[in-house]
């Protein structure tokens, strides 16, 4: 190596134990430490994630009832509640509107199981009372701000993936079966009921309430289909019909005027033309891959520094096996003898098999061990220096691959991956989720040890130093690559994760305020 | 004349290499002599070591100084602490909309 090539080797040492210890970009090694830990991960173990509960948290205060409520309706779903539960989660709704008044939200779910218990007067009241009050809070925020702030106190840092995570985490199941029964309620309401202005009128309050409080899109867009529910009557139920919606929203208008209620008509209009308002400002196939863009930077961000990291170690681990096997080159040799060669290839053949079952990777693991009994007849005396840039090209892009392959399985069991990667969706996600890491690495770890009997044979070397010689390029290759990808890497991480953090955070403190204030692209 | 076969003015032949014999140093080797060889060997390699390793100690060098100001420079004190979450909400004004549901029944 010369002069040069030292001093960036120096250079790249130096930027990687500075990024290892410095606290802005430490944390962004959060997954390898945290793995090397050992510890549990809190997204897998906070109980304010509802794919972790298993008890609920204690009613300490509103966003644990709302929880509650939140799993009652999850369970309800899949319907494994109880009637006794019905009660129970009546009573607690019923409890927290009495404290909380001004927020539709209680109204709307003690209306919800008042009608799973068959208790048509209390519904009726509890949308009423929902229909007058101020504001909609299902203090789903509070809660994923807790969930944020155990990832916090974990990765040391609040990372861009933590809020990605949280976006998709807000449950708008409790929303889609209050609308639901909403919707429900107002449809099969005959128009010429002396009370069923009173039920759209109440259906129409409580949907601009969770349109307008519901703080991520899919909830509000049930709000948005709420509202248009409750000025369809008779056919335009069953119609999509574009032309009919209008329609039935005029209808709807001058019904309340003619019943002498200018005001709820008036509210009506506002909340029509608003609707429209909404779909035109907060469009969801734009917000959705505005969204998808960010998640994946956020991804790519959060697994790449730990899973280069992990790669270059590998690749110097790899280098000293090859520095050593020049000490124990006398069993090598006698390993790779023409007569034993092949008997470690079955051996080791035979254990793959019947420890995995892979009935191709234990043959393909077989042939190449046993390719090392072809030894050369005549060998050159002196060690191999530099077999040539064909020798260089092969080892360096196998051992790259083999480094990838590496960081991608690292990457693979991080909580960033199993939290972001389900969301995307992408093809290239889908593809590396679905991956077969275990094949692809035998295939290329076992084409790079047969480099050395390779060369050997064409170069009339000896194999274990030729062996020695492959280990140690491809240990360094994979060391020099990958710590020189970790610097970059984590460098336009720490410029970009500020930037990033506020976007994703404020999709998921809310998705709808933030499409509303930044426009179409979310930009 | 040679050189050879020109006479000493001073001492016959016998004499020059009598003397000459006299002359000869004998090295007096002393007890640090090994000690002293040593040192001056592994001081030489060290030296040689330093001479090789001393472009990736500078490359080192100036990469954690560079590094260590910029990330100094680019880490900025984040918002302190928590933000009110009910300051944003969507609130309906008390004055405008109270849906009169009651008169309708």
């Amino acid at each position: 190596m010369n002069w040069a090539g030292r001093a960036l080797g120096g250079a790249i040492v130096g930027a990687v134990i500075v990024l290892l210890l410095h606290p802005a970009t430490r944390p962004q090694f959060a997954p390898l430490y945290h793995a090397l830990s050992g510890r549990p991960d809190a997204w897998l173990t906070s109980p304010w994630r509802t794919a972790n509960a298993r008890i609920a948290p204690p009613l300490a205060d509103s966003t644990a009832a709302a929880y509650w409520l939140l799993l009652g309706a999850e369970q309800s779903q899949l319907g494994r509640l109880a009637s006794k539960e019905d009660n129970q989660l009546y009573d607690l709704a019923r409890l927290q509107a009495a404290r909380e008044p001004d927020n539709a939200f209680w109204h709307q779910a003690a209306a919800l199981f008042a009608a799973r218990l068959r208790r048509a007067p209390e519904e009726s009241v509890a949308w009423r009372t929902g229909g007058i009050a101020l504001r909609y809070n299902d203090y789903q925020t509070e809660r994923l701000v807790r969930i944020a702030a155990a990832l916090r106190a974990q990765d040391s840092a609040s990372l861009p993936w933590h809020w990605g995570a949280l976006i998709t985490e807000r449950s708008p199941t409790l929303a889609e079966i209050i609308a639901r029964r909403g919707t429900q309620r107002v449809q099969t309401s005959p128009p010429q009921d002396p009370l069923d202005l009173a039920r759209r009128a109440e259906g129409l309050a409580n949907a601009v309430l969770m349109r307008d409080g519901g703080r991520r899109l899919v909830i509000s867009l049930e709000g948005m289909d709420w509202i248009e529910a409750t000025a369809r009557t008779g056919p335009a139920a069953e119609s999509a019909n574009q032309r009919r919606l209008i329609i039935s929203r005029y209808a709807l208008v001058d019904r309340f005027r003619k019943a002498g209620e200018d005001q709820s008509a008036r509210v009506a209009a506002n909340a029509f033309s608003e609707n429209d308002a909404w779909l035109a400002l907060a469009p969801l196939e734009g917000a959705d891959t505005f969204r998808r863009a960010l998640t994946s930077e956020a991804l790519l961000l959060a697994v790449t520094p730990s899973g280069c990291l992990l790669a270059a170690l590998g690749g110097f681990v790899l280098a000293m096996i090859g520095f050593g096997l020049r000490f124990i080159a006398p069993a090598v040799a006698w390993a790779t003898s023409a007569r034993v060669a092949p008997v470690i290839g079955i051996t080791v053949a035979l254990a793959v098999y019947f420890t995995t079952q892979r009935g191709l990777e234990s043959f393909w693991l077989f042939m190449s061990l046993s390719f090392f009994a072809l030894v050369p007849s005549v060998k050159r005396r002196a060690d191999p220096i530099w077999p040539g840039p064909l020798f260089a090209l092969v080892v360096g892009s196998l051992a790259i691959g083999l480094g990838t392959i590496s960081a991608l399985a690292f990457a693979r069991t991080t909580a960033a991956w199993n939290s972001l990667a389900p969301q995307l969706g992408t093809n290239t996600v889908a593809l590396l989720d679905g991956l077969d890491l275990r094949w692809v690495a035998t295939v290329l770890a076992v084409l790079l040890v047969c480099v050395a009997p390779t060369w050997s044979l064409v170069q009339r070397y000896a194999v274990p130093p030729m062996l020695s010689r492959v280990l140690v390029t491809a240990g360094q290759t994979v060391a020099w690559t990958f710590a020189t990808a970790l610097v970059v890497v984590t460098l336009y991480s720490t410029i970009t994760n500020v930037n990033l953090t506020t976007r994703l955070r404020g999709l998921a403190e809310n998705e709808a305020a933030y499409h509303l204030a930044h426009g179409h692209d979310g930009r | 004349m040679s050189l050879w076969s020109r006479p000493s003015p001073d001492l016959s032949d016998d004499d020059a290499f009598v003397a000459l014999r006299a002359a000869i140093l004998e090295p007096e080797i002393g007890d640090d002599f090994t000690r002293t060889i040593l040192r001056r060997n592994r001081l030489e390699c060290a030296k040689v070591r330093w001479r090789y390793w001393m472009p990736a100690a500078v490359g080192a060098s100036i990469a954690v100084v560079a590094l260590t100001l910029m990330l100094q420079l680019l880490t900025v004190a984040g918002p302190t602490g928590g933000r009110d979450l009910g300051a944003a909400e969507a609130r309906r004004s008390e004055t405008t909309v109270i849906f009169p549901t009651s008169t309708m029944r």
